[in-house]
C-alpha cells in the first residue's frame, strides 16, 4: 500500500490558487522529496498531507486513511516537523518531548525509551536537561526534529528542515533523516535546496507554480534533458541576440539571464570551440567559461524556465 | 531612535483592529462607568417591600411618605421575605404590624418590623435612614411638639449577624476582580503564545482533536484562578477577619464555579483577539466591564435602572450574590444549587463561543 495517495488536489486561499490539481503517490518506506522554489506550493501540500489545512479540492489518503475523512486515524501515522521551530522555549529539551509523547498517546514505559532514542538521534542527549530557550538556533532544529519522531509516526513529514541551519547541524539532521530511512519510515522532505534533493530523496517532484511539472528518480528527471553538459558563461556584457549560438550545431537550448549565458549541449568541447570561432562577438565577452554535467538546477530551468532562486 | 518611532507607529496603523479597539473599548468602559455613578433623581428610588397589616391611616400616611423616597412595593408577609431572603431583590422589607394606627394615634410608641438582608449592609443603612426621615415627618405632621413614637425591631432574614464589615463589603468584590484580571489575561495570552511559539500546528494536528487541547489549556487556568481567589479570601480572613461562611465545602465548590466562567470570558477574548495586542483591550474592557456590572466595586442598586436589569444577567453578579450567601449570610451548601448552576451555565456558554471563534481562526481550514 502507498503511504501517501494525493489525487487531484487543489488548494485555493482566497483568489490564490496555492496548489493546483496534483496528483502523486508516496510509496512506503521511501524518503520522497518536494522540490520548488519559495510559493512553489510545498508547504501547502505538506500542510493538507498532515490535516492541518483542508483541500478545496480533491483527496489526500495516509496509508489508506482519508484525511478529510478519518482525520484522527490519519493523524496517528504521521508527524510534521513545521518550518518554524515549534516548542516551547521555557521547557528543557527532554520535558518538550515528553509532552508530545503523552499529546500522542505515547504509552508511558515507551515515552522515555523513544525520547532517549529520539535526543540521541539528533545528538542533543547532553543538552536534554536544559531549557530550550538557550539553545541555538541549530539546536532548536534539531530538537524541532526530534520532536516530529518520538511519536512514532509511520510518515515523517519534513518541511524544509535546514533552513538557516549551520552546517553542523545540517550534517545532523541529514544523518537522522538517512537513520530514519533505514528503520523504514516514509518521509516527505521539501526543500528549495537542489543539492540536498539530490543527495538525500530517492524520489522528487518538482513544482512550480502550484503543480507537479516532473516527478520521479533523480536519474528519471536527468533523463528528461536532451542535454548531457551545461556550457555557463559569464559574459562582460550580455548579447545582442542569440540566434548565432543557437544555431551552432550541438546546441540543444540557450538561456541567458543577465550576462549569464547557458548553453545545454551533449558534445560540450565541440560547441565551447564553435562558440569561440563562429561567434567572434562572444568570444570578446567572456569572462569566465565553466562546463558542468547535467544537474538538477539544469533540469528544473528547462522545466520552469527559471531559476530556483527566482 | 526616529526610525524605531516610525516603524512602531507603521506596525500598529497595520494592526487595525488592535487600534480601533483600544479607542472604542476605553470610550465604552468611560461611559459606563459614568452612566453608572450618575444617578438621576428619578431613578435613585430603592425598592422596598412593604407589608401592611394595619390597614390604618397611620400606616397608610407612612407609606406615601416613604413612596417620596423608594419605590414601595405592597405585598404579603411571605412574599415580603421572599423578595429579601430568596430573591435578594432588596436589602429589607418594612411590616407594619396590627394596631399600628391605634396605638400610635393613642400616643402609644409603636414597633415597626423590619426584616434585613444585613449582607446588604449599604442599602439597609439607608432605608434605616429613610425611616426615621419618615418618622419626623409623620410625628411633625400629628403633632408638631410630638416626640419620636416609633421603635424598630430589625429581624436578619438571611443569617444571624448584624453587623458587616467594610471588609467584608470590599474584599470578595476586589478579589473577584483581580482573579478576573489574572484569570482573562492569562487565558487570552496563553492561547496566544502557542501561535508566538510556533506549537500551534502541531497542536492541530494532533489525534484526539483541537477542542480537548483546548480545553486542557483552559482546566490549567481554572486551576491557577482557583487557587488566587481562595489565596485572596484567606488572606482577607486572616488579614482583616472576614467570615468565610459556615462550610469550608461549599466555599471551595463556589470558587470554582466562580472561575470557570472566567475562564470562559478568557476563551473569548482570545476568539476575539486577531492578534496578541488586540487581546489587551478586549481583556481590559471584560474585566472593567464585569466589575462594573457585577457589582464588584459598588453594591448595584446604586446605578440606574437599566444597568441593575443588565447586572442581574451578568454572571459576576451571581458570583458575588455566592459570596455574599456563604460569607455574610452565613449560608452553606443549600445557597449553592441556583447560584452555581447560572455559574456553569454562563462558563459552558463563553467557553464554547470563545472555542468556536478560536477554533474557526485557527483550525484545519
Amino acid at each position: 500500500m502507498p503511504a501517501v495517495v494525493i489525487q487531484n488536489l487543489r488548494r485555493s486561499f482566497g483568489a490564490r490558487e496555492a496548489v493546483r490539481g496534483i496528483s502523486l503517490e508516496i510509496e512506503e518506506g521511501e524518503i520522497f522529496g518536494l522540490l520548488g522554489p519559495n510559493g512553489a506550493g510545498k508547504t501547502t501540500t505538506i500542510s493538507v498531507i498532515s490535516s492541518r489545512i483542508r483541500p478545496t479540492s480533491g483527496e489526500v489518503w495516509v496509508y489508506g486513511e482519508a484525511v478529510t475523512g478519518n482525520v484522527h486515524a490519519a493523524r496517528r501515522l504521521l508527524n510534521v516537523a513545521p518550518q518554524e521551530e515549534a516548542l516551547y522555549p521555557s521547557l528543557t529539551g527532554e520535558e518538550n518531548l515528553y509532552f508530545f509523547t503523552r499529546l500522542y498517546g505515547v504509552p508511558r514505559r515507551e515515552r522515555y525509551r523513544r525520547i532517549a532514542e529520539a535526543l540521541e538521534l539528533v545528538q542533543l542527549t547532553p543538552r536534554k536537561d536544559d531549557p530550550v530557550a538557550t539553545y541555538s538556533g541549530g539546536m532548536r532544529r534539531r530538537l524541532n526534529l526530534a520532536a516530529s519522531l518520538v511519536t512514532g509516526p509511520r510518515l515523517l513529514l519534513l518541511d524544509e528542515p535546514t533552513v538557516g541551519v549551520d552546517p553542523q547541524s545540517r550534517a545532523h539532521i541529514f544523518d537522522a533523516v538517512r537513520h530514519l530511512r533505514a528503520q523504514g519510515m516514509t518521509i516527505v522532505y521539501t526543500t528549495h535546496y537542489l543539492e540536498e534533493a539530490e543527495g538525500l530523496c530517492e524520489r522528487i517532484a518538482i513544482m512550480d507554480e502550484g503543480q507537479v511539472v516532473a516527478l520521479g528518480t533523480l536519474s528519471e528527471l536527468l533523463a528528461r534533458s536532451h542535454a548531457n553538459e551545461v556550457i555557463e558563461l559569464k559574459l562582460s556584457e550580455p548579447p545582442a541576440s542569440l540566434e548565432a549560438v543557437e544555431r551552432l550545431e550541438g546546441v540543444l537550448r540557450v538561456e541567458l539571464a543577465g550576462t549569464e549565458l547557458r548553453v545545454f549541449t551533449s558534445r560540450a568541447q565541440r560547441v565551447l570551440a564553435a562558440l569561440c570561432t563562429a561567434t567572434p562577438f562572444l568570444d570578446q565577452s567572456i569572462v569566465t567559461t565553466k562546463v558542468t554535467p547535467i544537474n538538477l538546477e539544469n533540469v528544473f530551468i528547462e522545466l520552469t524556465g527559471k531559476a530556483m532562486r527566482d | 531612535m526616529f526610525a524605531v518611532f516610525l516603524k512602531d507607529l507603521l506596525m500598529l496603523r497595520r494592526d487595525r483592529g488592535a487600534l480601533f479597539i483600544s479607542i472604542i473599548v476605553p470610550l465604552l468602559m468611560i461611559t459606563t462607568i459614568a452612566e453608572a455613578l450618575h444617578r438621576s433623581k428619578d431613578e435613585i428610588k430603592m425598592r422596598v417591600p412593604v407589608v401592611d397589616e394595619d390597614q390604618g391611616p397611620v400606616s397608610r400616611t407612612f407609606i406615601n411618605l416613604l413612596a417620596e423616597h423608594a419605590e414601595v412595593q405592597l405585598v404579603t408577609r411571605a412574599e415580603a421575605e421572599a423578595i429579601v431572603r430568596d430573591y435578594n431583590k432588596a436589602a429589607a422589607a418594612i411590616v407594619f404590624p396590627e394596631h399600628v394606627s391605634k396605638n400610635y394615634l393613642q400616643g402609644r410608641t409603636v414597633e415597626i418590623l423590619l426584616l434585613t438582608d444585613p449582607a446588604r449592609n449599604t442599602e439597609l443603612e439607608q432605608v434605616k435612614v429613610m425611616l426615621l426621615l419618615m418618622d419626623n415627618r409623620a410625628a411633625a405632621l400629628a403633632d408638631p411638639f410630638a416626640e419620636e413614637r416609633m421603635s424598630l425591631k430589625e429581624v436578619s432574614l438571611t443569617g444571624n449577624r448584624y453587623d458587616i464589615t467594610a471588609f467584608e463589603q470590599t474584599v470578595p468584590g476586589y478579589s473577584l476582580m483581580f482573579v478576573l484580571l489574572a484569570v482573562i489575561f492569562g487565558t487570552a495570552m496563553a492561547m496566544h503564545d502557542e501561535r508566538g511559539w510556533g506549537t500551534l500546528p502541531r497542536l492541530l494536528i494532533a489525534p484526539g482533536g483541537f477542542t480537548w487541547i483546548l480545553v486542557g489549556k483552559l482546566l490549567v487556568r481554572i486551576a491557577v484562578g482557583f487557587g488566587q481567589l481562595l489565596l485572596l479570601l484567606l488572606f482577607g480572613h486572616f488579614a482583616f477577619g472576614i467570615s468565610l461562611g459556615p462550610s469550608p465545602v461549599a466555599l471551595l465548590l463556589l470558587a470554582l464555579v466562580i472561575v470557570f466562567p472566567i475562564v470562559g470570558l478568557g476563551m473569548l477574548a482570545a476568539g476575539l483577539a486577531r492578534t496578541r495586542e488586540q487581546t489587551l483591550p478586549i481583556g481590559l474592557g471584560f474585566v472593567l466591564g464585569f466589575s462594573c456590572l457585577g457589582g464588584l466595586w459598588w453594591p448595584p442598586w446604586v446605578t440606574p435602572v437599566w444597568m441593575q436589569n443588565v447586572s442581574s444577567v451578568v454572571f459576576t453578579t451571581w458570583a458575588m450574590q455566592g459570596l455574599h450567601d456563604l460569607m455574610l449570610r452565613n449560608r452553606g451548601f443549600e445557597a449553592l444549587p441556583l447560584t452555581a448552576s447560572v455559574l456553569v451555565a454562563n462558563g459552558l456558554a463563553l467557553t464554547a463561543v470563545g472555542l468556536l471563534l478560536f477554533r474557526v481562526r485557527y483550525s484545519a481550514r
